[in-house]
C-alpha cells in the first residue's frame, strides 16, 4: 500500500476508534446501578460533613479515604440536577462553575454528597454526606496570617488574602519583602479593607504600622498592637505589651507566652496624635485586646491584676495563675471623654482566663475565648471559645470546640459567620475554621477553609492564624504594601500621656530570626 | 538540506585523546577526591540547603515558572540530588565541564581556529576549583551552558540565513532565543548570549547592524520580559546568577565571573588575532579545516600524532594537565573535607570512622560540629569513653552538644542539638530546636522524618504524617516515607517500633517553664530515668568542661557512676585538680587514681611553677611533655588536644 493510500484510512481507523474508546470509558466504568449498600458514612478528608455552608463558598473538593481504584460522586440538592464528578485517584474537585450555580439555586436548602467507590471492579455506594447551604452569604475573602513554627527564629512570616469563593490565595504583605521582618495583627473597621492597620517590625526598616485609610497606605512610625478600629473609622484603640516567650520543658504545647505589662492607648486619624487610656491603663494590671461594640458607645477589653513583684524574671511568679476579666468602658466620641471601667464577666466567676472578644456586628453577641490562664489562648490546649447573648449577657460554649486550642476568631459583616484558628488537626499547626451562627446564637459545626487541593492540608507545615473576614479584597496590592512597609517617610504621631514610657514594644518572639 | 561547508559540527568532531584523557582525569579526580556525596552531605552545613531542595509535584515546578531562571534552578535543585551518589555528581560535573570544553572549540572555530587550544579547559577548571573548595556552582554553570546552547542556535539559524531572508530571521532568532535565554536561565545568562552574537555579528561576520541589535535585545529583554511579564524589580531583572549565587561563597565568585567572560573574551580575542594573522600573511580569507582532522582512521591518527606539529601539541597538552594539576591540587580544601567527613560519618553512625578522621585534624584549630561529632563518637565507643578520652581532642570551653554561645548557632546546629536533646529524653526542647531548624535549614528529609518521630512521641500522629507526607515530596526519600506512613496508619502510637520504644522510655515527666543550663537539662533527664547513661555522661563531660571538679566527685555517687571501673583518665585527673584545690596536695595512687596520672600532674605542676605567669612557654613545655591531651592542661589552659 502506498504512503498516499494509507494516510485516509489510518484517519479514517482514528476516528472509529477514538469516540469508541471514549464512549467506552464514558458507560462501561462508570455504571453505578448495581452498586451495592454499605451502611455507613464513607471516610473523607477534610471532614466537610453536617456542615452549613455559606451560598459563596468555593468548592467543598475532598479526599475520599476509602479503598477503591475509581471513586464517583453525586452532588445534589433539591432545585437543580446533580453534579457528577468522576475520579480515578481518591482526590474529588469539584468542577467551580456547575457547584456556584448549585449553591445559588438552592440556598436554604440540604446539600447531598453520594459517594460511591469501585474495589475490585464492584460498586460500593456510602451513606449520604449531608451539608446545608445557608441562605445567608459570607464575606467574601478571609485575611490571615501564614507562619512556621516559629520559637525564636523565623524564615518568613506573610500575610495572606483567600478569595472564599474561588479559592485564589494573593499576598497581602510579605516579610521577605521587608527583609524576612515580622509583619502581624492585621485587623479592620467594619470587615472593610478600606480602613485597616497591619503591624510590622523589621531589622533594616524599622518597627510601625501601616495604616490604611481610603484605600490610601501610608506608613505609621509607631507600632500597634492587638487593634480595633471605631466603627466611624475615626480612631483605633490598640494595646501595648510587653510580650515575653518562654518554653515548657514536658507540657504539651512547648511555647507559652506572657504579658509582663500592657495597657491600652488610641490613635486617631485625622489629628494623627496617640493617648493613653487612662481608666484602662492601671499600672497594678494588664489591660489588652480592646474591642469596639458596633454602637461604638462601649470599648471591651481584658484585664488582669499583675501577679508579680520582678518584672525581670521570665516567666514570673505565678504566671500559671494570671486570669483576665472582661471589662468594658464607654465612649463619647464626640467630646472625646472615657467613663470608668465596668466589669462584665469576671475570671473569677468562670475560673478561666477570659480573652479575645469580639463583638457579631448586629451587637447581639459577643464571642470571647477562655483558657486555663495567660494571655495567648492560641498557645493553650485548654483554650475554647464561647458566645454571649449580650442582652442577657448569659453565656455557653458551643459545639464547634475540640480538645486543642481555638482562638483568633472574627465575625462576618453580616453576623452570621464566624472564622476562627483551630488547632484540631493534629495539635500542632493552626487551620482557619467557618462556621455558620444561626439568629438564636447557635453556632454549626465548622468545616475548614477549603482549598482548590484538598491535598493542601495533608503537608502543610505552616500555621494559618488570625482569620479575619473581610468585605471586598484589600485594595492595595503586596508590591506596594512592601513599598509603603520600606518607605522611610513614616508619618510620627505626637504623644499626649506618658504611655510611651509606660510599657516597652516587644514581640512574644523575641530575639528575630537570623 | 544540504550541509554548508564549515558547519559547527565539524568543530565538534575534533575533539580528540586529549579532551579523552583530561575529562577521565577530571571525572576521577571530581568523584574521588572531591567526592561529589560531600557536597551533597554539606547542603545544611557549611552551605544553604533551600535553595537546592526540591520537591516532587506540579505546584512546586510551577512556582518555578513564575521567575526568570526559574528553571535552570528547578533543574539545579533536581541535578543536585544525584551528588548523593558520588559517581553521579562527578558525571554531572564532568558532562558540564565537556559541553564547556565543547562550546569553547565552538567560538575558536567561529573565529578561524581548528580548536580552543589550551583555553578550552578554562571554563572547566573554573569549575573545579569551585567544587574542590565545596562550593556548588551548578547554577551559574547550568546557566551558562544554556547560554552557550543559545549561541548554538543563534549559530544554526545563522547559517540557515545565508540562504534567504537573512536580516529578518536572524533578528527574529536574536529576538526569539534571547527571550528564551533569559526566561530559562535567568539575567546573567541572556547577558552572555547577547554579549556573544553582539562579538559574533560585529568582528566575525561584520553585520555591525546586528551586533548592535544584540547589545539593544540584551537591555531591553530583561526589562521587557523581567519587569513587565514576571513584574521584577529593576534589580532583579538585570542581577544574574553570579553575582548572589547560592552555593558559591565570595571568594569563588572571581572563578565564576572567568567562567562567564571567557566565552566573549575568546570569540573576541581570537577573531582579532585571527583577522591580523592574515593580514599580516597577505592572504585571502580561507576558513577551511584541515581534511586531516575530520578522519577517524585510527592508523592515520598515530601518523598524525608522530607529526611534528602534534608533538608540539602533545607537550602543550603536557603543560595544561600539569597546570591543571598544580590548580586541582591547591584548590582542593582538604579541612573542610575532613570536616564534612566526619559529620557525614557522625549522621550515619559510624563511629569509629569519625574518630578515624578526627586523627587527621590540625592541632589547635576547631570546628562546632567536629567538637560535637567526636564527642558523640566517644560516647558511642563505650561506657566512660567520653570522660576517658575527650581531651585528646580539641575541646572549646561553651562548645558541648547542648546549647551554644549566640555566635556559634546555626541552623544545623539547632538539627544536632535537637538530635541530642531527643535521645536524653527532652522531647519538648528536641521538637523547639528541630522547629527552629526547619525555618531556617528548610525541609531536609532527615529533619522531617525526626519532627515526625518527636510528634509521634508527643501522641501526635496526625502531624507527625503532616511531616512524612512532606518527606513523601523528597526525591529518593519516598520509599522510607510510605513504610513508616503505612506504620502509623496501622499503629498511631508505633509502640513496636524499637527506637520509639526507647525513646519514650526515656521521656522526661516533669514540666518545667522557662529556660533551663545545660547542667539543669542533664539532671533534669537523669532525675526522670537514672538509666539515662547519655544523659550521665554528658553531665561528667559537661563538668569536666566547666572545670566543675566538685561536682564530678558529687556525681560520681549516681549509680551509673558506681559502675566505672576503673575511673575514666578524666576523671581520675578532675579528683587530682579537686584534692589539690581543696586540701593543697596531691592524692596517694590508689585503686581509682592511677600512678601515671598522678605522676602526669607532678609533671604538670613542675611546669606549671617553673614558668610561674608565662604562660605560653608552660604551654609549650606540657605539650612537648605530653600533656596536652590532659584534663590539667585543659583545665589550666581552656585548650587540649594539643
Amino acid at each position: 500500500m502506498t504512503r498516499k493510500a494509507r494516510s485516509p484510512l489510518l484517519v479514517i481507523l482514528a476516528a472509529l476508534v477514538l469516540p469508541g474508546t471514549w464512549m467506552w470509558f464514558r458507560s462501561e466504568n462508570w455504571n453505578i446501578e448495581d452498586a451495592a449498600n454499605i451502611d455507613r458514612l464513607p471516610h473523607i478528608r477534610p471532614d466537610f460533613s453536617d456542615a452549613v455552608i455559606p451560598p459563596n463558598i468555593a468548592p467543598l473538593n475532598f479526599v475520599v479515604q476509602e479503598p477503591g481504584t475509581r471513586f464517583l460522586v453525586n452532588i445534589r440538592s433539591k432545585h437543580t440536577t446533580p453534579i457528577r464528578v468522576v475520579s480515578r485517584s481518591p482526590k474529588i474537585e469539584i468542577p467551580p462553575q456547575l457547584w456556584r450555580s448549585l449553591l445559588e439555586a438552592n440556598r436554604g436548602e440540604d446539600l447531598h454528597f453520594e459517594l460511591y467507590s469501585q474495589v475490585e471492579g464492584r460498586w460500593q455506594q456510602f451513606q449520604s454526606i449531608n451539608n446545608r447551604i445557608a441562605p445567608h452569604p459570607i464575606d467574601g475573602h478571609l485575611v490571615y496570617r501564614l507562619t512556621g513554627q516559629i520559637h525564636n527564629f523565623w524564615n518568613e512570616i506573610s500575610i495572606f488574602q483567600h478569595d472564599l469563593a474561588t479559592n485564589e490565595k494573593l499576598p497581602v504583605i510579605e516579610g521577605k519583602a521587608i527583609e524576612h521582618g515580622c509583619v502581624n495583627c492585621h485587623s479592620f473597621s467594619n470587615n472593610r479593607p478600606n480602613q485597616m492597620c497591619i503591624g510590622m517590625r523589621s531589622s533594616q526598616y524599622g518597627s510601625g504600622a501601616i495604616v490604611v485609610t481610603n484605600g490610601e497606605a501610608k506608613k505609621l512610625g509607631r507600632k500597634l498592637g492587638y487593634t480595633t478600629w471605631h466603627p466611624s473609622g475615626r480612631l483605633a484603640v490598640y494595646s501595648i505589651n510587653k510580650v515575653r516567650q518562654f518554653f515548657h520543658t514536658a507540657q504539651s504545647s512547648v511555647r507559652d507566652v506572657i504579658d509582663m505589662d500592657s495597657a491600652l492607648e488610641y490613635f486617631d486619624v485625622e489629628t494623627e496624635q496617640v493617648s493613653l487610656i487612662q481608666q484602662a491603663s492601671d499600672r497594678k494590671r494588664l489591660e489588652t485586646y480592646p474591642c469596639w461594640s458596633p454602637d461604638g458607645e462601649h470599648l471591651y477589653y481584658c484585664s488582669a491584676p499583675i501577679l508579680w513583684e520582678d518584672s525581670d524574671a521570665v516567666p514570673p511568679e505565678r504566671y500559671a495563675e494570671v486570669k483576665y476579666d472582661l471589662m468594658r468602658i464607654h465612649y463619647d466620641l464626640e467630646t472625646d471623654t472615657w467613663g470608668e471601667p465596668e466589669l462584665v464577666l469576671s475570671a473569677e466567676k468562670t475560673g478561666l482566663s477570659i480573652l479575645q472578644p469580639r463583638i457579631s456586628p448586629d451587637g447581639k453577641f459577643l464571642l470571647f475565648c477562655m483558657c486555663r490562664y495567660g494571655c495567648f489562648p492560641i498557645y493553650q490546649p485548654t483554650s475554647d471559645l464561647y458566645i454571649m447573648d449580650l442582652e442577657t449577657r448569659e453565656y455557653m460554649k458551643p459545639d464547634i470546640n475540640s480538645s486543642s486550642a481555638e482562638a483568633w476568631h472574627s465575625w462576618s459583616s453580616n453576623s452570621r459567620w464566624i472564622a476562627f484558628s483551630s488547632r484540631r488537626r493534629g495539635g500542632v499547626f493552626t487551620r482557619c475554621y467557618l462556621s455558620f451562627v444561626d439568629e438564636s446564637g447557635q453556632a454549626h459545626k465548622p468545616f475548614i477553609l477549603p482549598q482548590n487541593d484538598p491535598e493542601a492540608y495533608d503537608s502543610l507545615l505552616k500555621s494559618m492564624s488570625v482569620p479575619e473576614l473581610t468585605s471586598a479584597p484589600i485594595p492595595i496590592d503586596a508590591q506596594e504594601m512592601a513599598r509603603v512597609a520600606r518607605s522611610e517617610d513614616a508619618f510620627g504621631v505626637d504623644a499626649m500621656s506618658e504611655a510611651t514610657t509606660l510599657v516597652d514594644m516587644s514581640e512574644p518572639w523575641e530575639p528575630g530570626h537570623r | 538540506m544540504k550541509p554548508i561547508p564549515g558547519t559547527i559540527e565539524k568543530s565538534i568532531r575534533t575533539i580528540g585523546w586529549d579532551t579523552a584523557f583530561f575529562l577521565l582525569a577530571f571525572f576521577l579526580y571530581v568523584w574521588l577526591v572531591i567526592d561529589p556525596h560531600l557536597i551533597h552531605h554539606s547542603l545544611g552545613i557549611t552551605m544553604p540547603l533551600e535553595p537546592f531542595s526540591v520537591s516532587i509535584g506540579w505546584s512546586f515546578f510551577a512556582e518555578h515558572l513564575s521567575r526568570p531562571g526559574g528553571l535552570v534552578e528547578y533543574a539545579a535543585r533536581w541535578l543536585t540530588q544525584f551528588f548523593w551518589w558520588s559517581w553521579a555528581g562527578a558525571l554531572i560535573i564532568s558532562c558540564a565541564a565537556y559541553l564547556m570544553c565543547l562550546a569553547m572549540d565552538v567560538l575558536a572555530f567561529e573565529s578561524g581556529f581548528k580548536r580552543g587550544h589550551v583555553a578550552r579547559y578554562v571554563p572547566a577548571m573554573m569549575m573545579l576549583v569551585a567544587w574542590a573548595g565545596y562550593n556548588h556552582p551548578i547554577r551559574p554553570v547550568l546557566s551558562v551552558l544554556t547560554a552557550l546552547g543559545g549561541f548554538v542556535l543563534y549559530l544554526v539559524a545563522s547559517r540557515l540565513s545565508v540562504v534567504k531572508r537573512p536580516v529578518l530571521l536572524l533578528a527574529t532568532s536574536l529576538l526569539a532565543i534571547s527571550t528564551v535565554v533569559y526566561i530559562t536561565a535567568g539575567p546573567s545568562a541572556g547577558l552572555l548570549f547577547n554579549a556573544l552574537v553582539a562579538i559574533y555579528e560585529t568582528f566575525v561576520k561584520r553585520r555591525w547592524p546586528l551586533g548592535v541589535a544584540a547589545v539593544c535585545v540584551g537591555a531591553l529583554v530583561p526589562w521587557a520580559v523581567g519587569m513587565a511579564l514576571f513584574q521584577n524589580a529593576i534589580r532583579n531583572a538585570y542581577d544574574g546568577f553570579f553575582i548572589h549565587t547560592p552555593g558559591v561563597e565570595s571568594w569563588c565568585i572571581r572563578y565564576m565571573l572567568i567562567m562567564h567572560l571567557i566565552f566573549p573574551a575568546t570569540l573576541a580575542t581570537t577573531t582579532l588575532f585571527h583577522r591580523f594573522r592574515k593580514a599580516k600573511a597577505g592572504s585571502p580569507e580561507s576558513r577551511t579545516l584541515d581534511s586531516e582532522t575530520t578522519t577517524h582512521d585510527a592508523a592515520a591518527n598515530v601518523r598524525v600524532w608522530l607529526n611534528k606539529q602534534h608533538l608540539w601539541g602533545a607537550s602543550q597538552i603536557a603543560i595544561v594537565f600539569s597546570v591543571a594539576g598544580v590548580i586541582a591540587w591547591s584548590a582542593s580544601n582538604v579541612e573542610t573535607r575532613r570536616i564534612l567527613r566526619i559529620n557525614d560519618f557522625a549522621q550515619r553512625g559510624m563511629w569509629p570512622q569519625v574518630l578515624s578522621i578526627a586523627q587527621d585534624l590540625p592541632k589547635g584549630q576547631y570546628n562546632v560540629y567536629c567538637i560535637r561529632n567526636i564527642q558523640l563518637a566517644l560516647y558511642h565507643a563505650g561506657a566512660g569513653q567520653l570522660s576517658e578520652d575527650m581531651f585528646r581532642y580539641t575541646q572549646v570551653p561553651g562548645i558541648s552538644l547542648l546549647q551554644l554561645p549566640k555566635a556559634q548557632q546555626t541552623a544545623y546546629t539547632s538539627f544536632q542539638e535537637s538530635q541530642v536533646y531527643l535521645q536524653l529524653g527532652q522531647v519538648n526542647l528536641a521538637q523547639r530546636c528541630a522547629c527552629e531548624a526547619l525555618e531556617t535549614l528548610s525541609d531536609s528529609p532527615e529533619l522531617l522524618e525526626h519532627l515526625a518521630v518527636i510528634n509521634i512521641l508527643k501522641d501526635r500522629p496526625e502531624t507527625a504524617m503532616m511531616f512524612l507526607r512532606e518527606r513523601l515530596k523528597k526525591p529518593f526519600h519516598r520509599r522510607t516515607a510510605r513504610a513508616m506512613l503505612s506504620e502509623l496508619e496501622e499503629d498511631p502510637q508505633l509502640a513496636s517500633d524499637p527506637r520509639v520504644r526507647q525513646l519514650r522510655k526515656l521521656m522526661i515527666r516533669t514540666d518545667h517553664a522557662g529556660d533551663q543550663t545545660n547542667e539543669e537539662v542533664l539532671k533534669a533527664s537523669l532525675q526522670d530515668d537514672p538509666n539515662n547513661r547519655f544523659a550521665f555522661e554528658l553531665l561528667i563531660a559537661n563538668y569536666l568542661h566547666t572545670g566543675r571538679t566538685d561536682k564530678i566527685i558529687e556525681t560520681l555517687a549516681h549509680p551509673l557512676g558506681l559502675k566505672f571501673q576503673p575511673l575514666p583518665r578524666h576523671i581520675q585527673e578532675a579528683i587530682v585538680v579537686y584534692s589539690l584545690q581543696t586540701y593543697g596536695r596531691m592524692p596517694e595512687p590508689n585503686a581509682q587514681i592511677g600512678a601515671h596520672v598522678i605522676d602526669q600532674a607532678i609533671q604538670f605542676d613542675r611546669i606549671g611553677r617553673r614558668y610561674g605567669t608565662d604562660n605560653q612557654g608552660a604551654q609549650a613545655e606540657a605539650i612537648a611533655a605530653g600533656l596536652g591531651t590532659t584534663f590539667y592542661f585543659y583545665f589550666k589552659f581552656g585548650a587540649s588536644g594539643l
